[in-house]
C-alpha cells in the first residue's frame, strides 16, 4: 500500500468493522484516484490536440451526439450503482449491534471531558485535567459503547476503528465492534470529532487493548484501586 | 504527430474571410436608434454608461447593473475578510500548540470564516452574476422587481455587517460554527450577544436570498424578448432560475428554523432543548435540508458561468444543450433529497436511503463535465484568462466530486466525516471551484461591465499561483483527515505527519495570498486604461454580446433575431446559413419596413439565397 504511506499517522484496522471499511476504501479510492485520471488525460488531450492554431476555420458546430450522452450518464449510472451496493452491504454489517457482547462499555460524554464506565464491573475512568483518559479494551471480543451525552452534541470516534457515532443529548446510541487479536497501545486514536465549544480541540482520549487475561487483570486491578479510594 | 495536424477538409466553411462575418458593433453603429424588437427600445442612442454618477446615485440606484456591480464589489470585500480570518486559522495550525490566538477566539474565527465565506461571499456572488447578466442575457431592459432588488442588497449589506460586528459584542463572535448545532448555539452553552447578531445576520441574508430568488424568476418567466424561448436561455440564465427555485425552497426553511433557535435563546421556548421535550436532530434536519441545495445554490451560478466560456473559447456551441439542462434540472430535484448525508454518524437517519440519493447526483454532475469537455472537443481552443481560469474549474471540480463520491458512502463516511478530509473535499467544490469560475466570470465580462479588457500577462500570473497556491493548501488536507485530524480543533497530536501536512497547508495560504496581487494590479491598470473594447470582444453568442460596452442604462437600443441560444453567434454568421440558425437571415429581412434603421446585412439577402461567402458589410 503505498498510498498509505503517506498516512503514517493512521493506526491499522482493529475490528472486523474497520476491516470492511478498509476494502471498501481501497475501491472508492482507486476508482476515484482513476476516475479523475481519466478526466484529467481527456481535458490535457483536448486543451493540447483542439487548441487554436494559425488559419484555423470555424470548428464543426454539431451540437448533439445522443450515443455518447446516453454513454457518459449510463456508465457512470452503473458505477454508481455498485458503489451503492458494496455501501449498502458493508454499511448494514457495520451497524450490526451485539446485543450479548463479552463486554459493554458505557461512554458519556461532557464539556470536555470523556468517562467510560464498565457496569459488569463496576470500573470507571475518567480523564483528569492534565492527562487524556484511556479506553481500555480486551482483544478477541466483543464490545457494545453505549453513549450518552450530559451537554452538548459530542462525536465518538475512534480512528483504528473507521468510526466514530454522534452522542447527541436526550438520545442515547450504541454501536458494536469485534475487536481483533490487535493488542497495542493507540495513544492518538480517540477523538471528539462533533465540534462542542470552547475546549473541543483538547477532548480527546487514548486507546489501550489488551490480551484478554491481561485486560481481567486491568479490571481487577482497577477494582482494587477503586475500593481502596 | 498527427494530432498538430488537423483534417479540416471535411468542413464546409473554409475560406470564410472573417472580416467579412458581421459584427455587432458595425450594426450598432449603423443606426442611431431603433428598438425593433419589442424590448429595451428607449430613445437612448449611443453609449451612456447607465451607472449611477454619485455616491447618493450608487446609494439610492435601482439600476440592475449598478446593483450587480455592488453586489459583485460586497461579496469581494466579504471575501478577502474570509479570507483573512482563513489567515488567522493557518496561522494558528503551522504548528501544534496553540500560539497566536486564544481557544474563544479560534473558535469565533473559524465560525465567521464559514459563515462569510457560504452566506456573505459565494451566494450572493451568485447573486451578483443574476443581477448584472439576466435581464442582459434575455433580453430585458431591468430585474421585474427593481426597488425589491434594491432592499435585497441592502439587507445583504446590513446582514453582513451585523454578522461581522458580532467581534466587537461582549463575549465575542458567534463561536458555534457556521452550522450552529443546538444545544452548543443555545441560551445556556453560547450566552452572549455575539451568538444572536449571527442569527439575526443570517436571517435578514437568508431574506435578502429569497427576495432577490423571486426577483430573478419572475425577470425570467416574464420579460424575455421575442422570440427567448426557455430552450433559447443561455445555460447561466437557466442555471440561475434553477438556482433561484432551490432558493425559495431552502432558504425560507433556514430562516424558520433560526427564528425558532432565536425563541429558544430569547424566550425559553424548547424547541431543540433536549432536557425539556426538544430535539437537537429537529435542527439539523431543518439545517442541513437548507443546507445541501446551498451547497448547489453556491455551484450552478458558477456551472453556468464555465458553460458560457468554455464554447465562446473553443468557438463551438455548447455540446448537449438539453442535456446540460436536463442535468441542472436533475441537480436541482436531487439536492433537495440528499441533506441528511450531514447526519449519517447521528445514527438517526435511514442511512440507506440517502446514501442512494447522495450517490445518484454524481451523475448529473458528471454528465455536466462531459458536456464541457463534449464544448472544447473539436473545437479551435485559445487559452485567454477567462478559459484558463474555467479549465482550472474543471479539474478542480473534478477532484472535490470524486471525494464527494467516497463521502456519500456511509461505509467511508463514519471514518471521515467532520474531519479534514470533508474540509478539503467542501474547499474543492465549493471553494477552489467558486474561485477559478468567479475569477473567469470577472475576466470574461470585465469587458462588458467597463468596455476594457483586464491584463492577460497578469491574469496567467494570478492563475498559476492560484492554481499551485490552492492545491497547497488544500490538498494534504484529504490525508490529515483521513490520518485522523479532526475538524474545528486549534490544536492537534504532534504526530509527525500531522505537523507536516499542516506546515505545507499553511504555506500554500501564503501563495494564495500572493495570487491575489496580480489580479488586484490588472484592477488598478484597467481603472487608469482607456475604453477599447466593443460590442463583443470575445466573439461570443448570447444577447449580453448584443449591446454596447458599457450597456446603456435601459439595456439595449437593438435587438438581434432570436432563433437559437446563439443570437449573437447567429447575426455574426448571418450570411452563412449553413453555420448560424438559416431563420435568423430570414427573420431579419422580414424587419424591412418595420425597423427604422433596417438595412441589408448582405447584398445577397435581399433577394438571392446566400450561396456565396461575401459578406457585406453595413
Amino acid at each position: 500500500m503505498s498510498l498509505d504511506a503517506l498516512l503514517a499517522g493512521l493506526d491499522p484496522p482493529v475490528t472486523s468493522q474497520a476491516d470492511e471499511t478498509e476494502w471498501v476504501w481501497d475501491i472508492y479510492l482507486y476508482l476515484a484516484i482513476g476516475v479523475a485520471a481519466f478526466i484529467a488525460v481527456l481535458v490535457l488531450y483536448v486543451i493540447i490536440r483542439f487548441r487554436r492554431r494559425d488559419g484555423d476555420e470555424l470548428p464543426p458546430q454539431k451540437q448533439y451526439n445522443v450515443p455518447v450522452e446516453l454513454a457518459y450518464t449510463i456508465i457512470p449510472l452503473l458505477i454508481i450503482g455498485a458503489l451503492f451496493a458494496i455501501t449498502v452491504v458493508t454499511v448494514q454489517a457495520i451497524e450490526e449491534i451485539d446485543d450479548d457482547p463479552d463486554l459493554v462499555v458505557e461512554v458519556t460524554a461532557a464539556q470536555w471531558q470523556w468517562q467510560f464506565d464498565y457496569p459488569d464491573s463496576g470500573v470507571s475512568v475518567i480523564g483528569s485535567g492534565e492527562e487524556f483518559p484511556e479506553l481500555v479494551l480486551p482483544a478477541n471480543s466483543s464490545v457494545t459503547f453505549e453513549l450518552q451525552s450530559l451537554d452538548v452534541i459530542h462525536s465518538f470516534w475512534i480512528t483504528a476503528f473507521r468510526f466514530k457515532r454522534d452522542i447527541i443529548p436526550g438520545s442515547p446510541g450504541r454501536f458494536s465492534v469485534d475487536i481483533e487479536d490487535v493488542a497495542g497501545y493507540y495513544p492518538n486514536a480517540g477523538v471528539c470529532a462533533e465540534y462542542c465549544g470552547l475546549a473541543h480541540g483538547t477532548m480527546r482520549f487514548e486507546v489501550r487493548i489488551l490480551e484478554t487475561d491481561e485486560f481481567a487483570d486491568w479490571i481487577a486491578q482497577q477494582q482494587a484501586e477503586g475500593s481502596q479510594g | 504527430m498527427t494530432a498538430l495536424d488537423p483534417d479540416r477538409s471535411a468542413e464546409p466553411l473554409g475560406g470564410v474571410d472573417h472580416d467579412q462575418l458581421v459584427s455587432v458593433d458595425d450594426v450598432l453603429a449603423g443606426g442611431d436608434d431603433g428598438g425593433d424588437d419589442g424590448s429595451g427600445g428607449d430613445e437612448h442612442g449611443g453609449h451612456d454608461e447607465g451607472l449611477p454618477k454619485t455616491i447618493t446615485g450608487w446609494l439610492t440606484t435601482t439600476d440592475h447593473k449598478a446593483l450587480g456591480i455592488a453586489y459583485a464589489i460586497t461579496s469581494l470585500i466579504f471575501l478577502a475578510i474570509g479570507g483573512s480570518l482563513a489567515g488567522v486559522i493557518r496561522a494558528e495550525l503551522a504548528e501544534p500548540g496553540e500560539q497566536f490566538v486564544s481557544e474563544q477566539l479560534y473558535n469565533g474565527v473559524f465560525t465567521i470564516h464559514g459563515s462569510v465565506m457560504v452566506y456573505l461571499f459565494a451566494v450572493p456572488f451568485g447573486f451578483a452574476l443574476a443581477n448584472y447578466l439576466v435581464p442582459l442575457q434575455i433580453g430585458a431592459p431591468d430585474l421585474a422587481f427593481p426597488r425589491l432588488n434594491a432592499f435585497s442588497y441592502w439587507l445583504y449589506v446590513f446582514g453582513g455587517l451585523i454578522m461581522l460586528l458580532g467581534f466587537a459584542a461582549d463575549g465575542g463572535a458567534a463561536a458555534f460554527g457556521w452550522f450552529a448545532y443546538p444545544p452548543l448555539s443555545g441560551a445556556g452553552a453560547s450566552p452572549g450577544l455575539g451568538a444572536d447578531m449571527w442569527i439575526v445576520a443570517i436571517i435578514l441574508t437568508g431574506t435578502s436570498g429569497t427576495l432577490t430568488a423571486i426577483n430573478v424568476i419572475a425577470t425570467i418567466t416574464m420579460l424575455r424578448a421575442p422570440g427567448m424561448t426557455l430552450f433559447r436561455m443561455p445555460i447561466m440564465t437557466w442555471n440561475l432560475l434553477v438556482t433561484s427555485f432551490m432558493v425559495l425552497l431552502a432558504f425560507p426553511v433556514l430562516s424558520g428554523a433560526l427564528f425558532m433557535l432565536q425563541l429558544d435563546r430569547l424566550f425559553g421556548f424548547r424547541f431543540y432543548d433536549p432536557t425539556d421535550g426538544g430535539s437537537p436532530i429537529l435542527w439539523q434536519h431543518l439545517f442541513w435540508f437548507f443546507g445541501h441545495p446551498e451547497v448547489y445554490i453556491v455551484a450552478l451560478p458558477f456551472f453556468g458561468v464555465v458553460t458560457e466560456i468554455f464554447p465562446v473559447f473553443a468557438r463551438r456551441p455548447v455540446f448537449g444543450y438539453k442535456g446540460l439542462v436536463l442535468a441542472t434540472l436533475t441537480i436541482g430535484a436531487l439536492s433537495t433529497s440528499v441533506w441528511a448525508h450531514h447526519m449519517f454518524v447521528t445514527g438517526e437517519v435511514l442511512v440507506v436511503f440517502f446514501a442512494l440519493t447522495s450517490a445518484l447526483i454524481a451523475v448529473p454532475t458528471g454528465v455536466k463535465v462531459f458536456n464541457w469537455i463534449g464544448s472544447m472537443w473539436g473545437g479551435s481552443i485559445s487559452f485567454e484568462a477567462p478559459m484558463k481560469f474555467s479549465i482550472g474549474f474543471l479539474v478542480t471540480f473534478v477532484a472535490g466530486g470524486v471525494t464527494g463520491v467516497i463521502l456519500a458512502s456511509p461505509t467511508l463516511d463514519y471514518h471521515l466525516s467532520d474531519s479534514y478530509f470533508v474540509v478539503a473535499h467542501f474547499h474543492y467544490v465549493m471553494g477552489g471551484t467558486v474561485i477559478f469560475a468567479l475569477f473567469a466570470a470577472i475576466y470574461f465580462w470585465w469587458p462588458k461591465v467597463t468596455g476594457k479588457k483586464l491584463s492577460e500577462r497578469l491574469a496567467t500570473w494570478q492563475f498559476w499561483l492560484l492554481m499551485i497556491g490552492f492545491n497547497t493548501t488544500f490538498f494534504f488536507m484529504h490525508f490529515l483527515g483521513r490520518d485522523g485530524m479532526p475538524r474545528r480543533v486549534p490544536d492537534y497530536a504532534p504526530v509527525d505527519n500531522f505537523e507536516l501536512w499542516n506546515r505545507i497547508a499553511s504555506f500554500g495560504y501564503l501563495i494564495l495570498v500572493a495570487s491575489v496581487v496580480p489580479f488586484v494590479i490588472a484592477i488598478v491598470k484597467s481603472f487608469r486604461a482607456p475604453v477599447t473594447e466593443g460590442a463583443d470582444p470575445w466573439e461570443a453568442n448570447s444577447l449580453e454580446w448584443a449591446t454596447s460596452s458599457p450597456p446603456p442604462e435601459h439595456n439595449f437600443d437593438w435587438l438581434p433575431p432570436i432563433r437559437s441560444e446563439r443570437p449573437v453567434f447567429d447575426l455574426r454568421w448571418i450570411n452563412h446559413d449553413e453555420v448560424g440558425n438559416p431563420d435568423v437571415a430570414e427573420a431579419w429581412v422580414d424587419r424591412e419596413g418595420i425597423a427604422d434603421n433596417w438595412r441589408p446585412l448582405a447584398a445577397e439577402l435581399a433577394g438571392d439565397p446566400p450561396t456565396t461567402t461575401e459578406g457585406d458589410q453595413p
